[in-house]
């Protein structure tokens, strides 16, 4: 039940939070009612769908629900930079800087989610490869994942206005490639 | 944070890390590799799980363990290690705790 109660906690937090800054959007911006009810209401749902499919098999809704979290924080924050520009929070700042906003907060996120990805406990039984081979598997994509992040940071902070975005694609292209080889290589060695 | 640091300044929890990080390992496994009483081993992996830096599944009569670190942990287990940090100290403590019991 502790164990339960724990892997709620984070996820229930998440969509709390996608719901809160998906309502506020919804009344600040009601012309635009039906994006901001798809971007409030999709996670809810698909993790309610989820979480009754996968009842009983503990491993799985650990899973689920960690999956979930990710998720929920890859909404929140848009949502929270949409929400920040809309109210005007962001005014202090040049409108270069505003635009680049969008970048700053994903490269923040990659740096955070990569640094903490390995940290959660994959059961032993759902893994694809060896443990051992998935748990160096784990910490290579979240190292991967924080190298992309910081330059993601670096490139939108530092980029000429015209470059810092094909260049932050090109950059997170490059990273994406990385995990996937690491991956294929090691599902190979098994 | 200060259990992180407290737990990888130990050589004998380190190398616990270590021999963790290329598999999952039951407790008797992992003593195995170590001269030390079954208690002292114990208190070494009660330290790595207050850290968070390991998680035991009961498996049978058997406690596997297996590492739960994040990138940040690993390096500064990997800085630890290559600078042999709190050496001497924990063997002397190591030792005192043999004699002890």
């Amino acid at each position: 039940m502790t164990q339960t109660s724990n892997t709620m906690i984070a996820p229930i937090l998440g969509v709390g939070s996608t719901l809160i800054l998906g309502s506020t959007m919804w009344a600040l911006q009601p012309e635009k009612a039906i994006f901001w009810v798809i971007a409030m209401s999709f996670l809810p749902v698909a993790w309610l769908i989820s979480e009754l499919r996968a009842r009983g098999q503990a491993g799985t809704l650990g899973t689920l629900r960690y999956a979930i979290t990710g998720a929920s924080m890859m909404i929140a924050l848009p949502l929270l930079a949409g929400l920040a520009k809309q109210t005007g929070a962001l005014e202090f700042l040049s409108e270069d800087m505003q635009s680049r906003m969008d970048g700053l907060a994903l490269g923040l996120f990659l740096l955070i989610y990569g640094n903490f990805m390995p940290k959660r406990a994959v059961p032993l039984d759902e893994t694809e490869v060896s443990p051992g081979t998935q748990q160096s598997l784990n910490l290579h994509t979240g190292l991967i994942l924080m190298v992309m992040g910081l330059a993601t940071i670096l490139i939108t902070g530092f980029a000429p206005a015209d470059y810092y975005n094909p260049i932050t694609l090109v950059a997170l292209g490059i990273g994406s490639f990385a995990i996937i080889r690491r991956a294929v290589v090691a599902k190979k060695q098994g | 944070m200060s259990n992180v640091f407290k737990a990888l300044a130990d050589p004998t929890r380190r190398r616990v890390l270590e021999l963790l990080r290329e598999q999952p390992l039951s407790a008797g496994d992992l003593s195995d590799h170590f001269e030390f009483s079954k208690p002292t081993m114990s208190a070494h992996f009660s330290v790595l799980r207050e850290a968070n830096l390991v998680d035991a599944t009961k498996s049978g009569k058997s406690v596997i363990y297996r590492i739960k670190l994040s990138v940040l942990e690993d390096a500064l287990l990997g800085f630890a290690q290559g600078f042999g940090l709190g050496a001497s100290n924990a063997d002397t403590q190591d030792t005192d705790k043999e004699e002890s019991s």
